[in-house]
């Protein structure tokens, strides 16, 4: 992991987010828009929005200490939700 | 940064949780932003997810934004989809005594197991855990606390509330609340 990219002095937010129904993702409704404010919100909050990083802890029941997938070979999608334009994750 | 904890690459398992994807594609829908995903252990101590999130916060230094995703009540037995903007009085008390916890002792988060409605709210401890890694970063934050940026339940057995730590966002119209689940589906084949 490359090293600081913030601004001297300024710390990136932390958040965490009850996320309910997978559905969410292809919904408006009033999480939806508060989860597009928060990220409207950090994008200027760095003068290198392209260098952030975003580490998310998930509620997988891990059985080992923290696996972390960062170049993923599933994605889990409701079937609904394959209509939905999410870009693939790109490779590493 | 975490040791002892051991922290490996999962190739072939599990990949992008719907937590994390569902909440990123309207928090970053141009998907711009390089994102590790780091799976939590449950059968370790709440104190020990507190530590490991109060041991991460050096990285909000380095430009990567930490964000937990679950759910502090989460009862998928409990769900009736008739009401998808619904909580039941239990769901309500122990999300309000989480929320007074979080904005003004996070710390103390972890002793939410002795609430009366725990085990109601909390029937495994794998939506509930992610928070107590926002709660460790708290801990760390001088003069700086938690914050709600969004809040409510759904299906009775939900909450979803949100909060933010180092970041006033501004409050949002009031629309519609959770979606309607998909017609026919278990709840506990759902996969929320």
């Amino acid at each position: 992991m490359t090293q600081s990219s913030t601004p001297l002095g300024q710390m990136m937010p932390a958040a965490f987010f009850g996320h309910g129904n997978p559905m969410n993702a292809l919904e408006i409704n009033r999480y939806t828009a508060a989860w597009r404010a928060f990220g409207q919100s950090v994008a200027p909050a760095s003068r290198h929005p392209r260098d952030q990083r975003a580490l998310v802890h998930q509620r997988h029941r891990g059985d080992r200490d923290a696996p972390a997938a960062d170049h993923p070979r599933l994605l889990r999608v409701p079937c609904a939700a394959v209509r939905h334009p999410v870009p693939s994750p790109r490779p590493a | 940064m975490v040791h002892p904890t051991w922290v490996g690459a999962d190739v072939d398992s599990w990949g992008i949780d719907h937590g994390t994807w569902s909440v990123l594609v309207h928090a970053f829908p141009d998907a711009s932003i390089p994102v590790v995903q780091l799976s939590i252990n449950a059968s370790k101590s709440f104190e020990h997810h507190l530590e490991l999130g109060r041991k991460l916060a050096p990285l909000r230094e380095r430009g990567v934004l930490i964000v937990a995703s679950g759910n502090v009540v989460h009862n998928l037995r409990g769900m009736d989809w008739s009401r998808s903007d619904h909580g039941y009085d239990w769901a309500q008390r122990f999300d309000q005594d989480a929320k007074e916890r979080m904005l003004t002792e996070p710390t103390e988060f972890t002793t939410l197991d002795a609430h009366p409605d725990y085990r109601t709210a909390v029937p495994t401890p794998d939506h509930f855990i992610p928070a107590l890694y926002l709660a460790g970063l708290a801990g760390t934050a001088q003069g700086d606390s938690p914050e709600v940026l969004v809040d409510g339940y759904a299906y009775g057995s939900l909450s979803m509330t949100a909060y933010t730590l180092g970041l006033s966002c501004p409050a949002t119209a009031a629309e519609a609340g959770a979606p309607l689940p998909p017609a026919d589906t278990p709840p506990d084949g759902s996969n929320i």
